[in-house]
């Protein structure tokens, strides 16, 4: 556990804001536009290049939008895998009425979504034990960073309702328009402006609540 | 993606104290190589979806003589020639067999007779007698003098032996 103060921390971020994102970021050069991903798609000769390069392309972002909403690795693989598998089965149904980042990350965030309400149902632990279920997973996860004000904003996000849960972290994190995160979650802008500024709240509430513990 | 430009401005007024965090976004670690893994992984298993789909295809692109010989036909061929050659076995059977139905009665006089000079050295009066045989065959037969005697003189001398004494 890292034993720096979060005054520290929140300070050294202000200075230095933004060093240790690891989303990945979309540059013009790393980047094959959806357009071509799509071209190849439609040819039967091309299809599995472009369903590949649709992977790579997407590989990572879909991973850490599904592993914030998970809590884990190990499941955020499976859900994941899980999508990928969806999406070369039904690429086909894509009619290009939506973009196609925005169909991926609803399917990742359905997927998401309806492997927490499996996960919910199977747990009969009370709300308390399920903060501790929480404690334990982000334990038990080798992956996770240590760093304590991450992990109590982690702690925090993971107190929403999963469907706010997933607002939040695509505006957060993803910082995904309104525009956008209407086509994913097939919610209006406005109740999305609405849940956000909810979240948000909580979240701050719950991080200054806890971190001087 | 269509990053809002106003995201933080939005934050700020929000939670300037979440604001301020935004810089320190989360360090998510991974294994090392995962997501190399995971481009294979999933391309695993839609490759493995995909060959029923690969198999109708070879299926359909098969040649005509490749079908001929094919295992399939093969077999039926071997059941058609199978029962052909079962069908003549049992017909010819059934030709060789048909003399065994040739029953006593059907015989003539002149056959039966003929078969009896033939073979009369190797039939015995007992089994003879077991034949339902018209005796005017029988005196027909022509038996040398004494050959048969003792088998009569023997009998005769055995049979009523005791009657006698």
């Amino acid at each position: 556990m890292n034993s720096v103060s979060i005054g520290t921390i929140l300070k050294r971020e202000v200075q230095n804001p933004g060093k240790t994102n690891s989303t990945p970021s979309l540059t013009e050069e790393n980047i094959a536009s959806d357009a071509h991903i799509l071209a190849l798609l439609k040819e039967h000769g091309s299809y599995d290049q472009g369903f590949r390069l649709l992977v790579k392309q997407y590989r990572e972002r879909l991973y850490y939008h599904v592993r914030r909403m998970l809590g884990n690795h190990e499941d955020a693989d499976d859900v994941l895998q899980n999508c990928f598998v969806k999406v070369y089965r039904n690429i086909n149904r894509f009619q290009q009425n939506s973009k196609l980042y925005t169909w991926l990350y609803r399917i990742a965030t359905n997927e998401a979504l309806t492997f927490l309400e499996k996960r919910n149902r199977i747990s009969t632990a009370s709300l308390d034990n399920e903060d501790t279920n929480w404690n334990n997973r982000l334990e038990a996860d080798h992956f996770v960073n240590e760093d304590k004000v991450v992990r109590i904003l982690e702690k925090a996000i993971e107190t929403l309702p999963n469907k706010q849960k997933a607002v939040f972290n695509l505006r957060y994190y993803d910082e995904m328009s309104y525009a956008d995160m209407s086509e994913t979650l097939e919610t209006s802008q406005g109740a999305l402006k609405a849940s956000y500024h909810h979240a948000v709240k909580k979240i701050e509430a719950y991080v200054r609540e806890n971190a001087e513990k | 993606m269509d990053k809002d430009k106003n995201i933080h401005k939005e934050l700020e007024e929000i939670s300037p104290f979440l604001a301020k965090m935004k810089g320190k976004k989360e360090e998510i670690e991974t294994p090392e190589n995962y997501f190399h893994y995971l481009e294979n992984s999933v391309m695993q298993q839609v490759q493995l979806e995909q060959n029923p789909v690969l198999q109708k295809k070879e299926i359909r692109t098969i040649s005509f003589w490749s079908r001929f010989f094919s295992l399939r036909v093969i077999t039926g061929l071997a059941s058609v020639i199978l029962l052909i050659v079962v069908g003549i076995y049992f017909n010819q059977t059934a030709i060789d067999t048909s003399g065994d139905s040739l029953q006593f009665a059907d015989l003539t006089d002149a056959e039966i007779l003929n078969y009896l000079t033939d073979n009369v050295e190797t039939l015995d009066i007992y089994s003879l007698s077991d034949l339902d045989v018209d005796d005017s065959i029988l005196d027909v037969i022509d038996l040398e003098e004494g050959e048969g005697d003792y088998l009569f003189e023997e009998s005769s001398m055995d049979i009523f032996s005791d009657e006698i004494f």
